[in-house]
């Protein structure tokens, strides 16, 4: 298993392969047989001169001629249909194949599964897949040739080759590192959060303190249960824990390419989401090299950046009496805080497609830290938070957030930080600043456990952006996004449901259902509804419309012309001019069939519903508004249609013929 | 005489109708036949060549 294979050691599936070496088969085995018969017919000849012998070589050498002449012909039609029916039979498997594969595709990327490896960080959309018979390596267990709902490994084991079908159960690995992974590395909502910083800024301070806080208390008040998902990350953090309780600071991180700390959230039993926390050296951001092995910078869903402040030198300056005594307690980071930055962006410009002036989407904490140093807490921790919020107390609500990123990101003006808060704010689209103290207090070799103090903050907000909904108010606005929305979630069964309702029309049609007429019924049915839904509306206007005929003032053209629109009463000559009480809507002859008559025969429905549609061009000539309730007369005259002798009814409440 | 000429003409006209009405018969049973045993021979060598060749299953594992 040192190599990934370059096929898998599966066996390829009857419809991609063997159906068409069976049909080849068969064709030339049938072709043989025909010549071998018409052969053995030949060969049964006697080839005497006796008359019964001549009469046997004639029947056998005409069987012979038979079996070449019709037997071929048989032979072709036998092919021609064989060949049909087959293609037509693997079109549907392949259809049925691509749908699969199309939906495995989409569920993946709408849950946002994908194989994000803790080791190498590499990212592919499926790990390679150990068949639980033999062990052998299935690089790609996805419907394919291989198989469409399963592959047949070369053992003889049968392997789920889709996530509908529990793939997951299967021990996966790597294809890059060839280490084996969990199932959680790939079938889980997963929030990637790498802690930045340069070396000495607190970042293993940092993280190991926000995840036992996550642990210990917070994880229950969001409605999770915490626990460390492997070994090792278990392993990691009872070893800081432990230090950070006998009250001294967590060792200093040597790999500059770290291995994921993953926490999992469990909720109602179930995992809900899977932490990965990466904390690489500090030297990591010394190096742009290194930087670019962080691939994780591929898929991550938020960042940390720890600013030590002591790596200003404002700060430094302000506080150079104090730090000449607590210089190797307090131990500033040496890099400044703007070079960390910039050698993220290059890297991300080199290695991961970040544009020259691009922003990253992606949200950034920055988080400034050991803010329990000297008086830093009273200038850019907590309390002094709290005293900016105290003029506005009992007034409108004041979002403290909004306070505490708006007093540090001034602070690191004043002290001189402009150009690092302007290179931020310029490359990254969504910043928040945040200041904690990793360990609690000024280390003093006291033995005192260390206690992290507004360390979550930081971690919560990003995960809030990664899922607003189970995150809720960590995000606090700013753009803030749920990972997978309900709205989301319902668009991607209606598209699995259209995509079904596609494949077996397809099927169908395919079967020899009417198809087509089933599509042109179904539009017909639902304009012949909207024909009905109309001619009620219609119905009802006009019968709402007569009644208020009735109440309205008897119109002018009552007496000669009576009321249209009911049976027997004609009008509309070619050529006559018309008083008519309405609306211009109402102007419309009727064009139906039953409400036309030539006077002696019932006219062809196609020819004649021509002559009727001129009927139907009423010019309007004048127009009177009748004062009392705003109705008009329209004075029209009927155009064309006297030359045919046609008679209608008009549409109108009132019509009157004019004598000029 | 006359009426025994035409109906010698006509037995022999009868004669020659008889015999080609035969050879065409024979033709025909022996195309009908020709037929029948060679799309027999035709669909047996097809059925024998699809029940050799043709299994719905994959290919067995070399």
């Amino acid at each position: 298993m040192s190599s990934t294979p370059t096929e898998d050691p599966a066996i390829r599936s009857y419809f991609f392969g063997k159906g068409y070496q069976d049909l080849s088969a068969t064709i030339a085995e049938s072709w043989q047989r025909n010549m071998d018969s018409a052969k053995e017919f030949f060969d049964k000849a006697p080839g005497g001169d006796d008359p019964g012998e001549l009469f046997q070589s004639g029947v056998w050498i005409a069987a012979g001629i038979s079996t070449l002449i019709f037997g071929t012909v048989f032979f072709a039609v036998a092919s021609t249909i064989h060949i049909v029916l087959l293609c037509l039979f693997f079109l549907l498997v392949y259809i049925g194949f691509t749908v699969l594969w199309l939906m495995e595709r989409a569920y993946l990327a709408v849950r946002s599964f994908f194989m994000a490896c803790p080791h190498c960080y590499a990212r592919s959309t499926i790990p390679e897949y150990l068949c639980d018979g033999c062990g052998a390596v299935h690089a790609r267990l996805l419907p394919n040739s291989y198989g469409i709902t399963s592959h047949i490994c070369e053992c003889g084991k049968k392997l789920p080759a889709t996530f509908f079908l529990d793939r997951g159960h299967l021990q996966a690995r790597c294809p890059s590192c060839r280490q084996n992974i969990a199932r959680e590395h790939v079938e889980s909502r997963r929030i990637f959060v790498p802690i930045m910083g340069g070396p000495s800024t607190g970042k293993s301070a940092f993280l190991f303190g926000a995840v036992r806080q996550l642990v210990e208390h917070e994880a229950n008040n969001l409605g999770f249960k915490a626990e460390l998902f492997d070994k090792r990350s278990e392993g990691g953090y009872r070893s800081v824990v432990g230090m950070l309780q006998a009250g001294r600071p967590p060792d200093k991180t040597r790999d500059p390419i770290p291995r994921a700390f993953n926490l999992s959230l469990y909720k109602n039993g179930r995992l809900a989401f899977l932490l990965y926390l990466y904390d690489p050296a500090g030297e990591a951001y010394q190096e742009a090299d290194k930087l670019a092995a962080h691939g994780f910078h591929d898929y991550l869903s938020g960042m940390v950046l720890v600013v030590d402040p002591f790596a200003i030198p404002a700060v430094c300056a302000h506080y150079a009496s104090e730090l000449k005594r607590e210089l190797g307690l307090l131990k500033p980071s040496e890099l400044p805080i703007e070079e960390a930055v910039d050698r993220l962006l290059l890297t991300l410009e080199e290695n991961f497609g970040l544009s020259k002036k691009g922003r990253v989407k992606q949200p950034l904490a920055v988080v400034v830290n050991k803010v329990d140093a000297f008086d830093l807490e009273d200038v850019i921790g907590e309390s002094a938070v709290d005293r900016a919020l105290a003029p506005a107390a009992g007034d409108n609500p004041v979002d403290r957030d909004a306070v505490r990123n708006k007093m540090l990101k001034n602070q690191l003006v004043d002290w001189g930080e402009q150009a690092f808060v302007s290179r931020i704010e310029g490359r990254f689209s969504n910043v928040r600043y945040f200041s904690c103290s990793a360990l609690g207090r000024m280390p003093d070799g006291s033995g005192a456990e260390f206690t992290a103090n507004a360390v979550l903050p930081p971690l919560l907000w990003i995960f809030g952006h990664a899922d607003r909904a189970s995150f809720a108010d960590s995000a606090n606005g700013n753009g803030a996004r749920t990972a997978i929305s309900p709205t989301l979630t319902r668009y991607f069964y209606a598209a699995i449901g259209v995509f079904v309702l596609a494949a077996t029309l397809i099927v169908l049609g395919l079967n020899g259902h009417r198809f087509e007429p089933l599509v042109v019924r179904a539009v017909a049915l639902i304009q012949e509804l909207g024909y009905r839904h109309q001619a009620r509306t219609a119905s009802e206007s006009a019968r709402n419309a007569d009644q208020a005929q009735h109440d309205a003032v008897p119109p002018r053209g009552a007496k000669s012309g009576g009321r249209v629109g009911q049976a027997g009463v004609p009008l509309a000559v070619a050529g006559s001019m018309y008083e008519v009480y309405g609306t211009v809507s109402h102007l419309n002859i009727r064009d139906s069939a039953p409400q036309y008559r030539t006077g002696r025969q019932r006219p062809r429905m196609g020819r004649d519903i021509g002559n009727l549609t001129e009927l139907t061009r009423v010019r309007k000539i004048s127009e009177t508004t009748v004062g009392r309730d705003g109705d008009i007369w329209y004075e029209v005259e009927v155009t064309s249609g006297r030359s045919l002798g046609l008679r209608g009814w008009v549409n109108a409440y009132w019509l009157r013929p004019v004598k000029r | 005489m006359a009426s025994d000429d035409v109906g010698k003409a006509i037995g022999v006209v009868l004669v020659i109708g008889l015999v080609i009405l035969a050879v065409l018969t024979a033709i025909a049973v022996i195309l009908v036949a020709g037929f029948f045993i060679g799309t027999g021979v035709g669909f047996a060598n097809y059925c024998k060549a699809f029940h050799a060749n043709v299994r719905l299953e994959r290919p067995a594992i070399s």
